[in-house]
């Protein structure tokens, strides 16, 4: 399928998040415990909230 | 487009019936391990919107009105992470969770540009195909 170029280094980039994702998903611990599943859904959320904090602090309004 | 695929691939990985949590979890468990699902999209999302803006493909006033919203849903989970932990009644906390993602994903179209949104469109639907493995 042919992709617009000035598309095309967004779709590069945009694989790997799939790729990452599919892995994270299927890295499964089949012991995993209530407590480290909480706590693995804590450190997600913190992990996304300070990357999008840090870039919106890079990235101000006007 | 590609990035549709792309999208749809994902909404296919958080969808319901893709994978299900452990066995040994309690119901509690369980909420946390699908609400992981669900910020892997808001992952996947804030990460497509910061890539676009660096590439020139969205401008920065639509990246930052995406990244924040990812910030929002993520502190959503994390509000819901917390109260797990601390023993509150999950089907309360997993409801608030949900419908503070519904909200701010609904009201994002009205901060974006046509064509942000038609580029991130496939990453929110992915977020909503793993809210709706809650029935909601």
């Amino acid at each position: 399928m042919p992709v617009p170029a000035t598309l095309l280094p967004f779709v590069v980039k945009a694989i790997p998040i799939i790729i990452g994702a599919w892995k994270q998903l299927k890295e499964r611990n089949p012991d995993v415990t209530d407590e480290e599943i909480i706590m693995l859904l804590q450190s997600d959320a913190q992990r996304i909230i300070d990357r999008g904090e840090a870039w919106l602090a890079e990235h101000p309004e006007d | 487009m590609l990035h549709r695929l792309i999208g749809l691939a994902l909404a296919l990985l958080l969808g319901p019936g893709c994978v299900h949590p452990p066995p040994q979890l309690s119901p509690e468990g369980k909420v946390a391990f699908h609400a992981r699902r669900v910020l892997t999209g808001v992952e996947a999302l804030q990460q497509v919107a910061i890539e676009a803006e660096a590439e020139g493909i969205i401008p920065e006033k639509d990246a930052r009105a995406i990244v924040k919203a990812t910030v929002e849903a993520a502190k959503a989970a994390r509000t819901l992470a917390i109260a797990l932990n601390a023993g509150y009644e999950q089907a309360d906390l997993q409801r608030k969770m949900i419908t503070t993602i519904r909200a701010i994903l609904q009201e994002l179209p009205s901060h974006l540009s046509p064509k942000a949104y038609d580029l991130v469109q496939p990453y929110v639907q992915a977020v909503v195909a793993a809210l709706r493995v809650y029935g909601y």
